[in-house]
C-alpha cells in the first residue's frame, strides 16, 4: 500500500503511522483524573494557535488509478486540524490554485467575515493570496472544513475538524479515530454537471423496465401496479431516482481509501473505541454499519446526545456522528457504508491488526421511492399537477 | 413532408403580428416561481455596512462561486439512419436538435433532411429558435425556419412557435405552428416514447403528423391532415452517448396530399426498416 500523500515534505497522513492505510488512532482520555490525551500516532495532525494549510492542485492515487486533485496540503482528505474549545486560533490558508478558493469550517459559530463564503461572507481567496482565518472555538465535537469555492469540495478539498472540550469529555472512550467518507469523481465534476444538464438520469441504471412492470403485477396485482405506474407518470416523476450520481459514476471513499485499500481502524479487545464519522461526499447518503457490532452513537453534528444503540444509520453529506463501539473479541470487522440508492459502498476495517479483513456483507437491493417519501399521502387527494 | 398552404396576400403581415405578439408574451411574463425573491427591508443597508467593515474590497470575488448559472449545449442526433424502403428506394436520414443556453433561456437548432442514395438532398428542414421555459417540463420557442422539400420544388421561409416538453405519462412531445412567407399556415405534431426493455435496451414508438389548413399546389400538399408517421425505434445503449439502433418505420399521406402523390407517380404508404446510431454530446 503506498503513502497517500505526495508533497515534497512527505507529510504522512494523520492516519498513518508506521503503517500506512492504517489509523492507530489517537488515544482518548485515560479514566484517570488528567485530562491529557496521548497521542499514539504522529500523522498529518495540525493544532495550536497558529496554523497554515495550503491548497494545490496535485496529481494523486487513488485505488490505484491515477487522479488530479486540489488537496489541502498535499493530502485527501487534508490534514486533522485539532483544536480546543475556549483557544483561539490562527489559521492561515494559502490559495496556490489558479482559481478563487476559500475554507469554510462546517458547525462552527465564528464571526461572519471568517465563515469563508464567498460572495456572502468574503471575497473568497484570490490565487496567491493568503488569507487569514481568525476565531476563538465556542464549542466542541467533529466538525469538518472544507473549499467554499466551485468544484472544490468534490475534488479534495475536505479535511478533519475535532474541537476538544474545554471541561472534560462526558464521553468515555479509549481510542478514536476518524472516519471520513466521501465520494470521489475521476472526471471534472463540470463535465458531470453538464451531462446532468442534458440527461437527468444520466447515471440511474436501475430504472423501471418492462420486466418490473410484469413482475410488480405478479405480486401486486394490475390496478395496484397500473394506478402506481400512472401516479409517478403523470408527476413524470421517477421512483427509482434516489441519487444523481450513482456508484456508476462515483468511487466512494473511506478516509480517500477504495474499498480495495481497506483503510483499518486499529483497537485492542475490550477497548471503547470512538469512531468519528464524517460524510464529506459531495452529494451521497451513507447507510453504514459494522456487522457483528453495534454501536452507539453519543454526538451529532458536534452536539452531545443522549445516547442511543443503533446497528446501522444513515449519514447524509456534511453530518458528523460519533460512535463509540466495543468489540468484544481481537478480530476484524468491516466498517461498511452502502450509498442510499445502493449502488456502489465505501469500506474500511476495524481490526487488532492491518491486514485481516472483516466478511464483507452481502449488497442489498435498492429501494423505490414511495408517495411518503415525496411528502404526499395519496388519500388526501392531493393534485399532482 | 412538411408543406405549407396556399398563399394570401395578407401573408407576411400576419406572420409578423404572431411572431411580435409571441415575443411580447415571452418577455412580458415572468412566473412567479422563476422569479427570485424579495430581499426583506434593510437588506441593502447591512450589506453596505458589512462591505465598508470588509479589511478589503466588497465581496465580490475573481471567480463566481457558485456555478448554477453556466452556459451548457447540447447537440442531440436523435436520428442517423439508413431507410431501406420496401418499395426498393433506401434513404439516408438526419434528424438533430441542438441548444445552448442556461437552464431559462436557449438557443435552438433543429435540422433534418433526407437523401435518397444516388440523390440530392431533400426534404432539408432547419429551425432556428428562442425557446423559453415557461412551465416546468416546458419550453415555448419561436423563430425562423428554412424548409425545401427537393431541388425543384420552391423554398420556404417560415415563422414558428412552438411548444417543446415533457408531457404527463412520459411522452416528449413538440407541436408547431408554421407561418410561411407565402401566409401558408400548417402545423406539426411529434410525440415520442421511451419504454426500458432492460437498462440499456430501449424501445422507442415515434409518431409525427403534418396538417395544412390550405391547398398549395406548387408543394404538393393538400388541406387538412397531410401526412402520419409512425415509428418504432429498438436502440442499445453502449454508452448513454452512443446507441446504435434498428427499427422501423411507416409513412403515410392523406386525402388531396395523397392525390398529389399518385399524380407524381409516388407510393402513399411506404415502409422501411431503418437502421442507424443515435448520438449526443
Amino acid at each position: 500500500m503506498t503513502s497517500r500523500s505526495l508533497t515534497r515534505r512527505g507529510f504522512l497522513r494523520w492516519t498513518a503511522a508506521a503503517v500506512p492505510a492504517v489509523g492507530l488512532g489517537t488515544r482518548g482520555q485515560p479514566t484517570a483524573a488528567t485530562n491529557l490525551p496521548a497521542r499514539a500516532d504522529a500523522g498529518d495532525v495540525l493544532s495550536g494557535e497558529s496554523i497554515d494549510l495550503v491548497i494545490r492542485k496535485h496529481k494523486i492515487d487513488i485505488g490505484g488509478r491515477e487522479a488530479t486533485a486540489t488537496l489541502i496540503n498535499g493530502s485527501l482528505p487534508g490534514p486533522l486540524v485539532r483544536l480546543r474549545e475556549g483557544a483561539t486560533v490562527t489559521i492561515r490558508v494559502a490559495n496556490e490554485l489558479e482559481e478563487t478558493t476559500s475554507i469554510h469550517w462546517h458547525g462552527l459559530l465564528v464571526p461572519y467575515d471568517m465563515d469563508g463564503v464567498p460572495g456572502v461572507s468574503f471575497p473568497g481567496i484570490d490565487p496567491g493570496q493568503t488569507f487569514t482565518y481568525r476565531f476563538t472555538l465556542r464549542q466542541s465535537g467533529t466538525y469538518w472544513y472544507h473549499s467554499h469555492s466551485g468544484n472544490q469540495e468534490q475534488t479534495g478539498v475536505y479535511g478533519p475538524l475535532i474541537i476538544e472540550p474545554s471541561e472534560r469529555d462526558p464521553i468515555a472512550f479509549d481510542r478514536e479515530h476518524v472516519v471520513m467518507l466521501s465520494d470521489w469523481t475521476f472526471e471534472d465534476p463540470k463535465r458531470v454537471i453538464a451531462r446532468l444538464k442534458k440527461l437527468a438520469n444520466y447515471y440511474n441504471f436501475n430504472q423501471l423496465t418492462v420486466g418490473d412492470f410484469f413482475r410488480d403485477v405478479r405480486e401486486k396485482g394490475w390496478g395496484a401496479t397500473l394506478s402506481d405506474r400512472l401516479m409517478w407518470g403523470g408527476m413524470r416523476m421517477d421512483p427509482t431516482d434516489i441519487a444523481d450520481v450513482t456508484g456508476y459514476g462515483y468511487t466512494y471513499l473511506v478516509n480517500g481509501m477504495t474499498p480495495d485499500q481497506n483503510w483499518t481502524a486499529l483497537f485492542e479487545a475490550g477497548e471503547r473505541v470512538r469512531l468519528r464519522f464524517i460524510n464529506a461526499g459531495a452529494m451521497t447518503h451513507f447507510d453504514v454499519r459494522i456487522p457483528g457490532l453495534e454501536m452507539t452513537l453519543v454526538e451529532a453534528d458536534g452536539q452531545h446526545v443522549e445516547p442511543v444503540v443503533v446497528e446501522e444509520f444513515r449519514i447524509a453529506p456534511a453530518e458528523t456522528y460519533d460512535m463509540v463501539v466495543q468489540p468484544p473479541a481481537a478480530q476484524a470487522y468491516t466498517i461498511f457504508a452502502e450509498t442510499m440508492d445502493r449502488s456502489g459502498y465505501a469500506a474500511g476495517s476495524l481490526a487488532p491488526r492491518p491486514g485481516p479483513r472483516g466478511p464483507m456483507p452481502h449488497r442489498r437491493q435498492p429501494s423505490r421511492r414511495t408517495m411518503a417519501d415525496m411528502g404526499m399521502v395519496p388519500s388526501t387527494g392531493m393534485d399532482h399537477g | 413532408m412538411r408543406r405549407a398552404g396556399e398563399t394570401g396576400r395578407r401573408g407576411p403581415r400576419v406572420a409578423l403580428a404572431w411572431m411580435s405578439a409571441a415575443l411580447a408574451l415571452l418577455f412580458s411574463v415572468t412566473p412567479a416561481w422563476a422569479q427570485p425573491p424579495a430581499m426583506p427591508e434593510g437588506t441593502g443597508t447591512l450589506l453596505a455596512a458589512i462591505a465598508e467593515s470588509l479589511q478589503t474590497k466588497a465581496p465580490t470575488p475573481a471567480t463566481p462561486p457558485t456555478s448554477d448559472d453556466r452556459i451548457h449545449s447540447f447537440l442531440l442526433i436523435d436520428q442517423l439512419e439508413t431507410q431501406f424502403g420496401t418499395n426498393g428506394t433506401n434513404a439516408l436520414y438526419f434528424n438533430v436538435l441542438g441548444w445552448l443556453g442556461g437552464d431559462c433561456n436557449r438557443v435552438w437548432l433543429n435540422a433534418e433532411g433526407t437523401q435518397i442514395y444516388g440523390g440530392p438532398l431533400e426534404d432539408t428542414d432547419v429551425q432556428l429558435l428562442y425557446g423559453r421555459l415557461i412551465a416546468p417540463f416546458w419550453d415555448l420557442q419561436v423563430g425562423v425556419r428554412y424548409f425545401q422539400s427537393n431541388s425543384s420544388s420552391p423554398p420556404r421561409a417560415s415563422a414558428v412557435l412552438a411548444i417543446l416538453g415533457l408531457a404527463p405519462y412520459w411522452f416528449e412531445t413538440q407541436a408547431a405552428l408554421f407561418i410561411s412567407n407565402k401566409g401558408e399556415v400548417s402545423a406539426r405534431l411529434e410525440l415520442e416514447y421511451e419504454l426500458l426493455l432492460t437498462q440499456r435496451f430501449i424501445l422507442q414508438p415515434r409518431l409525427e403528423t403534418n396538417v395544412s389548413a390550405q391547398r398549395v399546389s406548387e408543394l404538393d400538399i393538400g388541406q387538412g391532415v397531410n401526412d402520419l408517421q409512425l415509428g418504432l425505434r429498438l436502440r442499445y445503449e453502449i454508452r448513454r452517448e452512443f446507441a446504435p439502433y434498428i427499427g422501423v418505420s411507416w409513412t403515410s399521406r392523406f386525402g388531396e396530399t395523397a392525390d398529389f402523390a399518385r399524380a407524381d407517380r409516388e407510393p402513399v404508404q411506404t415502409w422501411s426498416i431503418v437502421l442507424g446510431v443515435r448520438l449526443w454530446f
